[in-house]
């Protein structure tokens, strides 16, 4: 393209961008055209509208072919041995009788000298079937030399315990501070303090993580479960080069494929500790190689949302004015990782212009953690959340008046940048009405008889407005069809199909014209799906996508009519004069006269506003009965009220916050991972014992989307929804069972037997 | 899974010869929604599995007399949902009706069900050998233990997991045994056994003898009877908590009581103590309450699990008051 240098940087910026909660400075290109905001009251055919998956009917009848579908010929299947113990020297590995089993195609063991929790990857086998590698990597003879480990949290933190690496077993805590908090503390009528703590929450997608490789003279080719076609590759590039220094191992022959995706909530961002392993095998035997973990190793060495434990002080005037907030945390990330971020709803989410946290990391002999749907947010959020109620309760205000009372427009707990927007007042409105909020119980307790009811309710807030750096390629082909293209893939929240809607809309045709093509990292800069950004970040470029490609195509009609090509437009399959409909021709009919077989227009996204902050939000109020004789929660309704912007596809977007809600459900009663703290290993790593909840256990669900369109954000006015949905009702439940017995319970899962013991304590005088 | 011998029995006789003296040389196999679990986790790696499914005539409810008698490979959905079962035993038919999973109670045989290998997750991790699997120590007792037994326990405190065992131990079922030698019938308490009998069975079978028949005598009239299961997920879930009560009333006056725990010890619990504090008696509060304390007589709590000897004391008085 004829386009000078200068021009070329000039139209390059440098730009904030925010994942998971880091910040980095990237340097992104800018739109050619940015693509007329569409603001609230746009007019709009298929945004906005209720669309099933356009690969709905594909999974449903078993067309779809996920990873652990993938066939190719000749390909063999592959199993690791991984580590029995928490903590050891590993002497020897013997392979000799695994080598010997037929049907075995290749053992290979790792260059290790530790293992450092249960489920460590020690040695790999490929074989002519699943079963006969099962069997070769049990044949393995692995000689231990055991070493002390520590799995437990408290115990790793305790001054004589076993240091588990080199640098100890607690990292610096991290501390960031605003204003004063003993000023603010000075000024508090009340104050609150408490302590909370939540589990290790595993992510337990449906699918296990896997992948098929196939490495072929120039080219390794990988099927795999990734939340990141290209950022899997890149990892996958670079960890290869490290192993095989003499190879040819280069963006360009390595390729990742994604066509289905069966979850991953974090877990599967990124490559994964067996990419390289099973490169290897593939490579020792010349055959496609496929490895697929169970249950048992999804549930060891996959990820895991650390646990927390949060110790808050908090100010608050009769008025309920917050005049101060102080947080100590810790949590652990296993062997390797530090822990998450606690300190959002401290810092940001009220308006207060006194906050104090500090943050340390704990290291255990178990698996590290990976980001966990809004990775550290259900943690804060339950603590946090939990003591705004406290702290209501402590001058007798309405839990929810002291959420609006303390309502910040602004960033940084009120003091940073003001907000694009922030519908939380709405939220609070349509969430109290839907759940009938005026119905609780005014005194917390005063149910009456043996299943109590109770309400509650927690505020949550998520960043996730998308950020440059995608580029759609948008593809009008001669015969009228169009196809979308881009490197990033389908979490399973409905990627492809809102993208099918904005090109849709934006080229004045139907869904069924356009065909989405993402999944393969071979396709034009996509971005991971990770911190609920996927939606804002490539909707916004498709439509200047597809603005691009219409520019193309438009001389060809305007030289037809002797207009202006700015003149014409495209709608309901026309391309004409703005609003007039005789002077124009059908889409198609444009498509046909194109001298070329097709025209490509590069859609990229517009940067996110400096002088604003951009955050999503909600709130989740929900009502529960306690059985006080059995210790059993049932939640028995849940109104979900969120502000993610404009909502592209009401349907997919429903479905995001029923599996959020469903989530945090047995993230609040049920689910935990447990360690074993003499063996070192994980008593529950399958699905009968960590107990994710079933349809029995699913409460009535009503969600709501307030639909502000933002004015600032981007294009679509959108902002992003998948982790947003997963934050708050930990708490909200939490908060009712208080609301039903009076008795607070601060440690996540709520299980029975805290119930029971809880319920007993007060009954014996304390509370 | 490690290879195996499969042997699809043609009759009782075939399939009690096909299996060995031996628990690693053969293993019986019902609806294999246990066995196989197992096996895929190399918890039990036998050579041989013998599958019940094509001897006829193992499938039937049926009254004979004064007994209802329901063969081994009856599913555990067609307990839940049979007339005469319904009727006679409602607390089998409830208790039937929360095991497991639909998909489970259809493949899951009763037999099966009765027979199921225990839940203890140090017992169902391959790379733990605890006592049951004759080992040296009880992970449990210095470890993870809040689903373990209160009461029972002697060196293991696995609680039974069987849902159905308790109603059948409630109603006074007779188990039939085949053995190489013939068959032999003995009360269902004296099926199941202690660790401190048998600290790596669950019942007194040997290798080489499998259930055919579980027979219960219809109750005298004016007996009723229900189930009470607590389990932390709506389905799919484990007892933590279980009882079965079935009582004879002569009005609110109760002649005869009995009162079984589940996921209370190694075996399904009868609570004597419980069934004397109501028999003879008129049942209200006080007295349900007296049984409730009663019943959980003796317990052991261990570290993590001692909430459960109050969710007892909670759940029979529930069970009995549902009764009046
Ligand atoms: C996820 C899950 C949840 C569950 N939840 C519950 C629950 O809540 N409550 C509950 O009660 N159960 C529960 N179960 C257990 C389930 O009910 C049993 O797996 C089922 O009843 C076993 O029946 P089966 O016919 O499939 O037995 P199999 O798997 O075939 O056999 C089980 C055991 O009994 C032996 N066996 C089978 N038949 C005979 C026979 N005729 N004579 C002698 N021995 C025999 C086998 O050798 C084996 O050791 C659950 C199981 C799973 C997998
Ligand atoms: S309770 Fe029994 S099965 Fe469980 S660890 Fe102890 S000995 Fe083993």
């Amino acid at each position: 393209m004829g386009m000078a240098k200068t021009e070329y940087f000039a139209k390059r910026i440098k730009t904030v961008h925010e994942e998971e909660g880091e910040y980095r400075i990237i340097e992104i290109i800018l739109p050619d055209r940015e693509a007329e905001p569409l603001g609230q009251d746009e007019t709009l055919e298929i945004i906005g509208k209720p669309h099933t998956r356009v690969e709905a009917l594909d999974i449903l009848t078993g067309k779809a072919k996920y990873t652990g579908d993938v066939m190719l010929p000749g390909m063999l299947y592959s199993r690791l041995l991984r580590s029995s113990k928490a903590r050891a020297k590993i002497t020897n590995v013997d392979v000799g009788k695994a080598e010997e089993m037929p049907g075995v195609k290749a053992v290979y063991v790792l260059p290790k000298e530790q293992v450092n929790y249960q489920g460590d990857i020690i040695a790999a086998v490929a074989a002519e079937t699943e079963d006969i590698a099962e069997d070769a990597m049990r044949a393995i003879e692995v000689d231990y030399e055991e070493l002390n480990h520590v799995v437990n949290v408290d115990m790793a933190m305790r001054s004589n315990a076993t240091q588990i690496r080199e640098g100890g077993n607690l990292s610096r805590p991290r501390t960031s501070e605003r204003g004063s908090v003993e000023e603010g503390f000075s000024q508090a009528d009340k104050i609150v303090e408490a302590e909370y703590s939540t589990q290790f929450e595993l992510h337990q997608p449906l699918e296990t993580h896997g992948q098929m490789v196939h490495w072929k003279d120039d080219e390794i080719l990988y099927y795999k479960t990734t939340q990141g076609v290209q950022s899997a590759r890149d990892a996958i590039v670079r960890e290869l080069r490290r192993e095989y220094p003499d190879e040819n191992i280069s963006s360009n022959n390595v390729r990742v494929v994604t066509n289905f995706f069966g979850g991953g909530f974090g877990s599967k961002l990124g490559a994964n500790n067996f990419v390289a392993v099973t490169a290897r095998l593939s490579k020792i035997t010349n055959a496609p190689v496929k490895m697929i973990l169970n249950r048992y190793e999804e549930s060891l060495d996959t990820g895991n949302r650390p646990n927390s434990v949060q110790k808050y002080k908090i100010g608050v005037k009769n008025d309920g004015t917050l005049t101060a907030i102080e947080l100590e945390a810790h949590g652990s990330g296993g062997i390797s990782s530090g822990n998450d971020n606690l300190t959002t709803p401290t810092n940001e989410m009220y308006t207060c212009p006194n906050t104090r946290t500090t943050v340390g990391s704990v290291y255990i002999n178990a698996g590290n953690k990976k980001p966990t749907r809004a990775p550290g947010y259900p943690q804060a959020f339950f603590g946090f959340e939990c003591l705004m109620d406290e702290a209501a309760d402590a001058i007798g205000m309405d839990p929810l008046e002291l959420r609006k009372k303390n309502y910040a427009d602004k960033s940084a707990g009120g003091t940073g940048r003001p907000y694009t927007s922030n519908g939380l007042m709405q939220c609070y409105e349509i969430g109290a009405e839907k759940i009938g909020w005026s119905r609780r119980n005014k005194t917390p307790g005063s149910d009456s008889g043996v299943k109590k009811r109770g309400m509650g309710m927690a505020d949550l807030q998520w960043g996730g407005g998308g950020y440059a750096g995608a580029v759609i390629e948008v593809d009008i082909f001669k015969d009228g069809t169009v196809n979308v293209r881009n490197g990033s893939q389908d979490i399973g929240t409905g990627t492809k199909t809102i993208m099918a809607q904005v090109a849709a809309e934006e080229l004045g045709l139907e869904i069924k014209d356009i065909n989405v093509q993402i999944g393969d990292s071979n396709f034009p800069p996509g971005i991971q799906s990770g911190g609920s950004n996927t939606a804002a970040s490539v909707c916004p470029a498709v439509r200047n996508g597809a603005l691009e490609a219409l520019r193309k195509l438009y001389p060809i009609v305007a030289s037809r009519f002797n207009v202006d090509p700015e003149e014409l437009e495209s709608v309901k399959g026309r391309i004409q004069v703005k609003d007039k409909e005789n002077i124009g021709m059908y889409f198609k009919e444009a498509a046909a006269l194109m001298p070329e077989n097709k025209v490509m227009g590069e859609g990229r996204r517009a940067p996110n506003p400096r002088e604003y902050a951009g955050a999503t939000f909600g709130v989740h109020f929900c009502e529960v009965e306690v059985d006080t004789e059995t210790g059993l929660v049932k939640v028995l309704k849940a109104a979900a009220v969120h502000d993610s912007g404009r909502i592209i596809n009401p349907l997919t977007a429903h479905n995001q916050v029923v599996g959020g809600v469903n989530q945090a459900v047995d993230y609040a009663l049920t689910a935990e991972r447990i360690m074993d703290n003499y063996t070192g290993c994980v008593t529950n790593p399958n699905l009968l014992d960590y107990k994710v909840i079933t349809a029995m256990d699913v409460p009535e669900i009503d969600v709501f989307f307030v639909d502000i369109v933002d004015p600032y954000w981007n294009n679509l006015g959108m902002k992003g929804l998948g982790e947003p949905p997963r934050i708050a009702l930990a708490a909200a439940v939490a908060n009712a069972i208080y609301n039903a017995t009076g008795v607070r319970f601060r440690d996540i899962p709520i299980t029975p037997d805290k119930i029971l013991e809880g319920l007993a304590a007060r009954k014996e005088g304390g509370s | 899974m490690k290879n195996f011998a499969f042997v699809r029995a043609r009759s009782v006789k075939e399939a009690v010869l096909s299996l060995g003296t031996d628990w690693n040389e053969a293993a019986v196999m019902g609806g294999g929604t246990d066995l196989i679990g197992e096996m895929k986790n190399y918890v039990h790696t036998p050579n041989k599995v013998v599958n019940l499914r094509a001897v006829p005539d193992l499938k039937y409810i049926k009254q004979d007399g004064n007994l209802i008698k329901i063969g081994a490979l009856t599913s555990i959905a067609a307990v839940e949902t049979d007339t005469l079962i319904k009727s006679n035993f409602a607390a089998l038919s409830k208790a039937a009706s929360l095991v497991a999973s639909p998909q489970l109670r259809n493949m899951g045989t009763i037999a099966g069900n009765i027979c199921q290998r225990p839940r203890c997750w140090y017992y169902r991790d391959s790379g733990i050998e605890c006592l049951r699997k004759g080992g040296r120590l009880c992970y449990a007792m210095v470890g993870e233990n809040k689903y373990h037994a209160v009461l029972g326990g002697l060196g293991c405190y696995i609680v039974h997991p069987s849902d159905t065992a308790v109603s059948f131990t409630a109603f006074d079922a007779k188990i039939k045994i085949a053995h190489p030698d013939g068959e032999k019938e003995v009360n269902i308490e004296e099926f199941f056994v202690l660790p401190e009998d048998d600290l790596n069975r669950e019942n007194i079978l040997k290798p080489n003898e499998i259930v055919t028949e579980i027979s219960v005598p219809i109750p005298e009239n004016g007996t009723k009877s229900t189930f009470i299961k607590v389990q932390e997920r709506g389905v799919w879930d484990f007892a933590v908590a279980g009882v079965a009560v079935s009582l004879k009333l002569d009005g609110n006056r109760c002649d005869k009581a009995r009162i079984v725990l589940g996921a209370a010890a190694p075996i399904p619990w009868r609570s004597l103590d419980a069934e004397k504090e109501l028999e003879g008696r008129t049942i209200n509060e006080e007295t349900a309450q007296r049984a409730a304390d009663a019943s959980v007589y003796n317990n052991m709590p261990m570290t993590g699990n001692a909430y459960k000897v109050q969710l007892f004391k909670n759940i029979v008085k529930r069970a009995i008051l549902e009764l009046v």
